[in-house]
């Protein structure tokens, strides 16, 4: 079987908040991802759109709830990366 | 001692009983009042009263007013009894007696209970009228009211709760709900952009007691989304501004300010004496302390933070599996890392929003109303009006709430080694350093550094300073944040001198000005 076959990509929403909103330019988008885990997906955002942040200081967000990074991503979902923020 | 009884009942009212309780052979005098449920009110036949009481608070009001009306007047004893529950036309309402031994002192007592009664005690009624409506009516009649020791000086013409009538309304609220505000203790920490908003709103709803905790002045930077304040008040402390704003807004709430830094060692009992905590502060090392009282001293906290368009919203509640601020980002970013308002601006409608989100979180966890953010964080983008509400739980590996925490106390503050306080630089200092100024050109204006090597933040590289190191470096900022994030990076390139000022330029100005005293 070709490898392209098994590693299918996917249509992911992605939404921005804050310092990555900036960084990207967008407030939301989406995307045909070759990636399985929310973590690839930050990491491969995070490379083409020189963001900051290192994974540790985001949380990750995957259909309006908080998720761990390894969270297999699916076909259609909501994902949400957002940085704290300090502001008052 | 006089024998004091204050009751609230729930039966109708054996006056003769009353009376004859208070017999006495030392005493001349009895006087007592009666007040009675009338047909009318405001021209409008009614056809009977419902009270609400909110009873431990009228018990300990009522005591209250007792023990005054003793240490004022030569009495024996003092009874006096509220009804609460349904009362037909005609039945008695209230009961005062006073025993003395002279007629003065009795009359001027029963005169002084009955009047503090009627203002004091969170007692509401509800009166039905004879065309079948009902409404929730003041339990004391405009313009009878008079000045009180726990008042302002010019005592509003009308009766508390005649502020409270539109949301007494709401039948999620009613008297029982409003007894409940009048009892709730709420600890505003910052009274800024999220905070001004935040207090006028929980003192207009009738919150009873109200804590600014605020150690600023009032700058001109801050009118645009402060508006607790006035433009004339520049250069006054925010606190005893907020205060008396929120005091002229409700007379009959007690508004307490705290005028020290939150830290480990006000906070324990800033925690104890409230109910309630909003976070209204504007970095993150105010906030991440807040967020450890929340847990560590068991009480909500209600976080809000903003970022130029956009806020979070989210309550600790320490009694819900919702989690804390360290389950979403254990620890705070490093400095620098994502700016404050003062670094990247906001817009003041955005606090404004958020501060009074805050108020209503605040609201409904004194009501107990449902949809509290103890298991979400709400995020909103005024821009594009956007809104998650996104799902927490607690994170078992936690440091603060999880299922072994390693956190069991606040953090006190480490100074970096290469961070300067006004108070450690000399004169002498500060003709050696150089000094260089890292805010945008339209920040400079608050406090002018014309001393300085101008070098904003936003064009800062490391690896190009605009001077040589050969002489020991002042970096100065807004508030010392972006200066201490600068004095690491250039430190980190083998330039050793350089050090940044906590406090920023109004530090440095505060430390110009002492010069030249
Ligand atoms: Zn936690």
């Amino acid at each position: 079987m070709d490898l392209d076959v098994i590693r299918m990509t996917l249509p992911v929403r992605l939404e921005y908040f804050a310092l990555l909103r900036e960084q990207r330019g967008l407030d939301a988008e989406t995307v045909e991802t070759a990636c399985r885990t929310a973590r690839e997906l930050y990491r491969e955002v995070s490379a083409s759109h020189g963001f900051t942040l290192p994974e540790d200081r985001v949380r990750v967000a995957v259909n309006n709830a908080f998720a761990p990074w390894d969270t297999a991503l699916a076909a259609n979902d909501t994902v949400v990366f957002i940085p704290p923020v300090s502001g008052g | 001692m006089p024998p004091l009884i204050f009751e609230i009942a729930d039966e109708p009212l054996n006056v003769p009983a009353l009376a004859a309780s208070l017999a006495n052979r030392t005493a001349g005098a009895l006087a007592s009042f009666e007040g009675w449920v009338r047909d009318h009110n405001d021209g409008r036949q009614v056809d009977g009263l419902d009270y609400e009481v909110f009873k431990p608070l009228a018990q300990s009001e009522g005591d209250a007013i007792l023990e005054e009306a003793r240490q004022k007047f030569q009495v024996t004893a003092i009874r006096a009894v509220h009804r609460h529950g349904m009362l037909a036309i005609g039945d008695c309402a209230v009961w005062v007696g006073v025993i003395a031994s002279h007629r003065d002192e009795a009359f001027r007592a029963c005169r002084y209970v009955i009047d503090e009664v009627k203002h004091r005690l969170p007692i509401w009624k509800k009166e039905h009228y004879r065309d079948g409506t009902a409404e929730w009516v003041n339990c004391q009649h405009p313009g009878a009211a008079h000045a009180h020791h726990h008042t302002q000086d010019h005592a509003p013409a009308f009766a508390e709760a005649d502020m409270y009538a539109r949301q007494m309304r709401l039948p999620e609220i009613g008297a029982a709900g409003q007894a409940k505000l009048k009892a709730a203790k709420v600890l505003i920490v910052g009274a800024g952009g999220l905070g001004s908003p935040a207090a006028l709103m929980l003192a207009a709803a009738g919150v009873g007691k109200i804590g600014i905790a605020e150690f600023d002045l009032l700058e001109a930077s801050n009118l645009h989304r402060q508006i607790l304040y006035a433009a004339a008040d520049v250069g006054q402390p925010k606190a005893a501004l907020a205060a008396d704003r929120l005091r002229a807004l409700n007379p009959f709430i007690q508004v307490e300010t705290h005028k020290a830094r939150v830290d480990a060692e006000t906070l324990p009992a800033l925690f104890a004496a409230y109910d309630i905590v909003l976070d209204c502060t504007d970095n993150f090392t105010a906030k991440y302390l807040l967020a450890d009282s929340a847990i560590l001293f068991g009480k909500p906290l209600v976080q809000a933070s903003i970022h130029r368009f956009e806020g979070q919203l989210l309550t600790i509640d320490p009694a819900s599996d919702g989690g804390c601020l360290r389950c979403l980002w254990p620890e705070p970013p490093p400095d620098g890392m994502i700016g404050n308002c003062a670094e990247v601006g906001v817009l003041g409608v955005v606090p404004g929003l958020f501060g009074t989100l805050q108020a209503s979180e605040a609201l409904k966890i004194i009501l107990g109303l449902p949809g509290a953010l103890d298991r979400h964080l709400l995020i909103m983008d005024a821009l594009t009006l956007a809104t998650r509400r996104i799902a927490r739980r607690k994170d078992a590996d936690c440091a603060l709430c999880g299922d072994r925490p390693t956190i069991h106390a606040l953090s006190r503050p480490t100074a970096q080694p290469f961070e300067l306080a006004a108070d450690d630089l000399t004169a002498g200092m500060l003709t050696d350093f150089r000094i260089v100024d890292l805010r945008e050109p339209e920040e400079r204006a608050d406090y002018p550094l014309p001393q300085a090597i101008q070098w904003p933040f936003s064009g800062f590289d490391p690896a190009n300073p605009p001077f040589d190191s050969s002489a020991p470096v002042l970096l100065v900022c807004g508030g010392g944040v972006r200066s201490l994030a600068g004095a690491r990076a250039l430190r980190a390139r083998g330039l050793n001198e350089v050090y940044s000022l906590v406090g920023g330029a109004k530090a440095f100005a505060q430390l110009g000005r002492q010069a030249a005293e």
